[in-house]
C-alpha cells in the first residue's frame, strides 16, 4: 500500500523518471493521462474543464459539480489501485487528492527552465520568444489547474519531500538513489493509513454514486467517511435536492451508517479530549446554529501515540520460509496492530469523541469526525483544504505537556492551521465571548443604541446648522467640513452597524 | 420642484424621512443579495423624492463610504481583499471620481457655488448616464440568466481575449491569482471612478468587470471593490463636502435602513440559488431604467428641448417614482419570500435529519 506522488508538470523526463522509478521498486505506475482516459470512459468532461480553467474565468456551477466528480474519480481511482499494491502516480499534485495519508512519499521533478525553451523550439520549429511564452504559459495554466481543483493559494502546494533535477542528476541515477529513500519507515504503510484509504474509497464512491445519480447530480455535496460512516452534507440551497442523498448512498456497500447534513459552511473543532458538555461544547453549538455550519470533530492524537504506530510499522514480518525478495521492495503491512497500542485513557477520549458526535447529530449539526497527529509537519497532509471552513477552534490540546509548552504548541498550531484554512482561527474563550449572549451582550446593546440615538437627536434638532456648516463659503471651513464629515460618518457606521449584527444575531441571521 | 433649505437641501418631514430609511432598507438588501451598493436604486429614488441630482450623488457616495468600511474588515478578515489589485485601481477611479465631480461642477454652474444650473440640466445628465450604462448591464445579466441552462455562464469572448492580452507592463496579483495589462486596468478605475462620480453607482460595474474581464474569483472581486469603494467613498465625501453637495441628514437616513437590510439580503444569497439572484437582480435593474428613462423628458421639458402640459410632468415623475418603488419593493419582496421559504424549509429539514439521526447506529 505505499504511494509514491511524482508531480511532474507534464514533462516527458518527469514521466520517464516515474515510469523508471516504478519497475526499480516493482511498484505498479499510473499516469495521469491514463486517468484522465479513464475519467472521459466515467462521462466527466475533462477537457472542458480544462479549458474553463485555463481561460482564467470562475468556473460555472456545472463545472463546479464536473469538478467535484472528476476529483472523486481520481481519489477513488488512486486509493483503489494503492490498496491493492503499490503505486508510482505521476501527474501534475496527485498527493492532494488523497488527504491525511500520511505515508506519501511526495517527488517533485524540475527541468531546466532553458532546456524546456530548447526542447519547444525543436519540437514545434519557433522562435526563441514564442518557445519561451509557450513554456511559461504552459506552466503557469497547469499551476492554475492545481490551485482551482484544489482550492489553494500560490505557493502552498510546494509541501515535496523531495526535489529533484533531472537536467543535473539523469533519470537513471535519480532513480537509483531514490530506491532507497523510499525504503524510509516514514514512507511505509502502517494500519492507520490503510484506515484513510479505505475511508477515501468509500467516501469518493459515494461522491461518484451522487453525482451519476439522476435525483442528486445537480448538488454540491461535501462527503466524508470514517470507519463505514459515511457523512454527507450540503448546501442549504440544495435541500430539496440533498435530501435525496440517502436514498442514493444509504444502501451503498460498505456504508454502516449515515449523516446527513445541510450546512452553508463547516466548523473545524480540534480538541484532544471532547466532553459533550460544558463551555466549550455550548459555545460550538450556539456557533454552528449561527453560521448554520456543520460541526467536523479532529482529534488531536499525541505525539506519543503517533510514535508508537511507527515503530510498529518498521517492524519486518517473519518470513522464514519467504521467497526472496527483488532488490527494492516495500516491507508489507499487518493489519490490527494499531488496537495493541491503546490503553484505557484513550479508549475514553475515543468514547467522548463517538459521544459528542452522537450530540451533535441528534442536533442536525455533525460532520464528519477524523484524527490528526499532534506532529506540526504533518498537518498539512491531513487537512482537507477542499472544504470549506467558516471557523477553526482549537480547544484544550497537548494536555501531557507543561502550561508553557502547550501554550506556545497551541499558538504554533492556530498559526499553522492560519496558513492552511482560509478561516479565524480561535480559541475556546474566544469563542465563548463570541456567541456570548449574556448580561454583558445586552449592556453593550444598550451603550451602542444610546449613542445612535445621541447622534440622530443632535443632527436632526440642529438641521440648518449641521447643513450651514457642510456647505461654507470658505476654504478652511470645507476643510473642517471635509474632516469632520470623513471622522463622523464611519463612527456612526462602525456604531450603528455593530447594533445591527448584534440584534440580528439573537434572531439567527448572521 | 419642492422648496429647498439654503436653496439645496430638501425639507424632510416625517413621510419623506420614512420613505428615505425605506430607500435605504431596499437597497441594503439589494446590496446584501446582488454585492453591488445599492446606489442604481437609493440615487435615482431620492431624486423622486425632490432631492436635487448632485445631493442625492453626493448624499449616497458618503452612506457608501462608511458601509464600505464595515463590509470591507469582513472581507479582509477571510482574505477576500485583494489590497495590490485594489491600489492600482484606487490611483485611476480618484481620477474618474475628479472627472464626473468637475463635470458636475463647472457644466452645470457651479461659478456661484449653488443654486444655479444644479436643476434639470445636472438631473437630465445624471438620468442619461445611469439609463445609458445599466441598460447595458441588465440585458447582459437577463441574457445571461436565459442561457444559465444551457449549463454555459456569462459570454466570456471579451474577458478571454482581454485576458490573453499581454500589454505590456502585465501586473501580477497573487491573492486574486490573475495577471492583467495595467492599460486595463487604468481603463476599468477610471469608468469605475467616473461612473461613481457622476452616478454613484460602483460596485455594478467593478464587481462584474473584476469578475468578467480579469478573471477574478467572486467572493476576492467583492472584498476588493468594498475596500475600493471605501477609499472611493471616502474620496468622493471629501470632494463633495468641499462643493457643499453632501446631505448628512439623507446619509444618517440611509444608514437606518440600509445596514438592516443588508444581512438580510446576505442571508438571502445562501439560501437561494444562484441563477434567481441573477434573474432578480437583472429585472430589478431594468424596473430602475426604465423608472429614470420616464423621468427624462420631465428635465428635456424644463430646459426647453420639449414642450408639453404641466399636468403631465407631474403624472410622469408620479410614474417615474411609482416605477421605481415598484421595482425596489418587488424585488425586496420576492428575496424576503425566498429567504422565508426556504428559513422554513430548512427548518424543516433540520428536525426530519434530527429525527432520523436518532438511530443508535450512526458514528465513527
Amino acid at each position: 500500500m505505499q504511494l509514491v506522488c511524482v508531480s511532474r508538470a507534464d514533462q516527458e523526463p518527469g514521466k520517464l523518471f516515474a515510469e523508471d522509478l516504478a519497475s526499480k521498486l516493482a511498484f505498479r505506475c499510473l499516469g495521469r493521462e491514463e486517468l484522465a482516459e479513464l475519467a472521459v470512459k466515467e462521462g466527466i468532461a475533462v477537457g472542458k474543464l480544462e479549458t474553463a480553467i485555463v481561460k482564467q474565468r470562475e468556473l460555472t456551477e456545472r463545472e463546479i459539480l464536473e469538478k467535484e466528480h472528476y476529483l472523486a474519480f481520481v481519489s477513488r481511482v488512486l486509493c483503489e489501485r494503492t490498496l491493492e499494491g503499490d503505486v508510482v502516480y505521476h501527474g501534475r499534485a496527485g498527493h492532494l487528492a488523497v488527504p491525511g495519508l500520511s505515508h506519501i512519499l511526495r517527488i517533485r521533478t524540475e527541468i531546466d527552465h532553458e532546456a524546456q525553451i530548447a526542447d519547444v523550439m525543436r519540437r514545434l520549429s519557433i522562435n526563441r520568444a514564442k518557445a519561451k511564452e509557450y513554456v511559461d504559459r504552459v506552466g503557469e495554466d497547469i499551476s492554475r489547474w492545481v490551485r482551482t481543483m484544489y482550492n489553494l493559494g500560490r505557493g502552498s502546494f510546494d509541501g515535496f519531500d523531495l526535489v529533484v533535477n533531472l537536467d543535473r542528476v539523469g533519470v537513471e541515477s535519480a532513480t537509483t538513489a531514490l530506491c532507497g529513500y523510499a525504503q524510509l519507515p516514514a514512507f511505509q504503510a502502517t494500519p492507520a493509513s490503510a484506515k484513510v484509504l479505505e475511508n477515501l474509497v468509500l467516501a469518493s464512491r459515494a461522491r461518484i454514486a451522487l453525482a451519476r445519480d439522476e435525483r442528486t447530480w445537480a448538488a454540491r455535496f461535501n462527503v466524508r467517511a470514517e470507519a463505514g460512516h459515511l457523512t454527507v452534507s450540503y448546501l442549504p440551497r440544495d435541500a430539496a435536492v440533498g435530501v435525496k442523498a440517502p436514498d442514493v448512498v444509504g444502501s451503498m456497500d460498505g456504508v454502516a451508517s449515515l449523516t446527513c447534513t445541510m450546512a452553508s459552511s463547516n466548523i473545524l473543532w480540534i480538541q484532544e479530549r471532547y466532553l459533550a458538555e460544558g463551555p466549550t461544547f455550548e459555545a460550538v453549538v450556539k456557533a454552528a446554529g449561527h453560521w448554520h455550519a456543520s460541526v467536523e470533530l479532529m482529534k488531536l492524537v499525541p505525539e506519543a501515540a503517533t510514535e508508537t504506530e511507527r515503530a510498529d510499522a518498521s517492524v519486518p514480518e517473519a518470513s522464514s520460509d519467504a521467497e526472496p525478495m527483488p532488490l527494492y521492495t516495500a516491507r508489507r503491512v499487518d493489519g490490527g496492530i494499531e488496537g495493541d497500542v491503546q490503553v484505557t485513557a484513550a479508549a475514553e477520549d475515543e468514547a467522548g469523541l463517538r459521544t459528542v458526535f452522537h450530540e451533535l447529530n441528534a442536533r442536525g449539526i455533525a460532520g464528519t469526525a477524523s484524527r490528526m497527529p499532534a506532529d506540526m509537519t504533518r498537518v498539512g497532509t491531513v487537512i482537507d483544504r477542499t472544504t470549506p471552513y467558516s471557523l477553526v477552534v482549537v480547544g484544550d490540546v497537548f494536555l501531557d505537556r507543561g502550561h508553557a509548552t502547550r501554550v506556545r504548541k497551541t499558538r504554533e498550531l492556530a498559526g499553522k492551521l492560519s496558513d492552511l484554512i482560509k478561516a479565524p482561527v480561535v480559541n475556546a474563550e474566544d469563542l465563548s465571548q463570541l456567541v456570548a449572549t449574556g448580561w454583558s451582550y445586552w449592556g453593550k446593546i444598550a451603550i451602542l443604541a444610546a449613542i445612535v440615538v445621541v447622534a440622530f437627536v443632535v443632527v436632526f434638532t440642529h438641521q440648518r446648522g449641521v447643513l450651514a456648516f457642510l456647505s461654507p463659503a470658505s476654504g478652511g471651513q470645507k476643510a473642517l467640513a471635509a474632516t469632520v464629515l470623513v471622522v463622523f460618518v464611519p463612527l456612526l457606521a462602525a456604531v450603528y452597524g455593530t447594533l445591527t449584527n448584534m440584534i440580528l444575531r439573537l434572531i439567527h441571521v448572521e | 420642484m419642492p422648496e429647498l433649505i439654503l436653496g439645496d437641501f430638501v425639507v424632510l418631514d416625517l413621510a419623506t424621512a420614512l420613505q428615505v430609511v425605506l430607500l435605504g432598507f431596499i437597497g441594503g438588501v439589494l446590496s446584501g443579495f446582488i454585492g453591488s451598493g445599492g446606489a442604481f436604486f437609493m440615487t435615482p429614488g431620492m431624486m423622486n423624492l425632490g432631492v436635487p441630482g448632485v445631493i442625492a450623488v453626493g448624499s449616497n457616495i458618503t452612506h457608501k463610504f462608511g458601509k464600505a468600511m464595515m463590509g470591507s474588515r469582513k472581507h479582509g478578515e477571510l482574505g477576500n481583499v485583494d489590497k495590490k489589485l485594489g491600489i492600482f485601481l484606487l490611483a485611476t477611479s480618484f481620477i474618474g471620481i475628479r472627472i464626473a465631480v468637475w463635470i458636475n461642477k463647472t457644466l452645470f454652474g457651479m461659478a456661484d457655488a449653488h443654486g444655479a444650473g444644479k436643476g434639470a440640466a445636472a438631473d437630465l445628465y445624471i438620468s442619461l448616464v445611469f439609463v445609458s450604462i445599466l441598460s447595458v448591464v441588465a440585458i447582459s445579466m437577463l441574457r445571461d440568466v436565459m442561457t444559465a441552462d444551457k449549463g454555459d455562464g456569462p459570454s466570456s469572448r471579451i474577458s478571454e481575449m482581454l485576458a490573453r492580452m499581454r500589454l505590456f507592463p502585465v501586473i501580477d496579483f497573487p491573492v486574486s491569482d490573475v495577471k492583467v495589462s495595467l492599460w486595463v486596468l487604468a481603463l476599468v478605475g477610471l469608468a469605475t471612478g467616473y461612473l461613481a462620480g457622476t452616478i454613484g453607482v460602483g460596485g455594478f460595474i467593478g464587481v462584474p468587470a473584476m469578475i468578467y474581464i480579469f478573471g477574478v474569483p467572486t467572493a476576492v472581486a467583492t472584498g476588493t471593490e468594498l475596500f475600493l469603494a471605501m477609499f472611493m467613498g471616502a474620496f468622493g465625501a471629501v470632494n463633495y463636502v468641499m462643493e457643499g453637495f453632501v446631505d448628512l441628514r439623507l446619509t444618517m437616513l440611509l444608514y437606518l435602513g440600509s445596514l438592516v437590510g443588508i444581512y438580510i439580503g446576505a442571508y438571502g444569497t445562501k439560501v437561494v440559488k444562484e441563477v434567481v439572484i441573477r434573474l432578480v437582480t437583472s429585472l430589478i435593474i431594468l424596473l430602475c431604467v426604465v423608472s429614470r428613462a420616464i423621468a427624462v423628458p420631465v428635465y428635456l421639458r424644463q430646459l426647453g428641448f420639449l414642450h408639453f402640459e404641466e399636468v403631465w410632468s407631474s403624472r410622469l415623475n408620479a410614474a417615474s417614482k411609482g416605477m421605481l418603488f415598484i421595482a425596489g419593493v418587488s424585488g425586496v419582496l420576492v428575496i424576503i419570500f425566498n429567504v422565508f421559504k426556504a428559513f422554513r424549509r430548512q427548518a424543516a429539514i433540520r428536525r426530519q435529519l434530527a429525527e432520523t439521526a436518532g438511530a443508535p447506529s450512526g458514528g465513527p
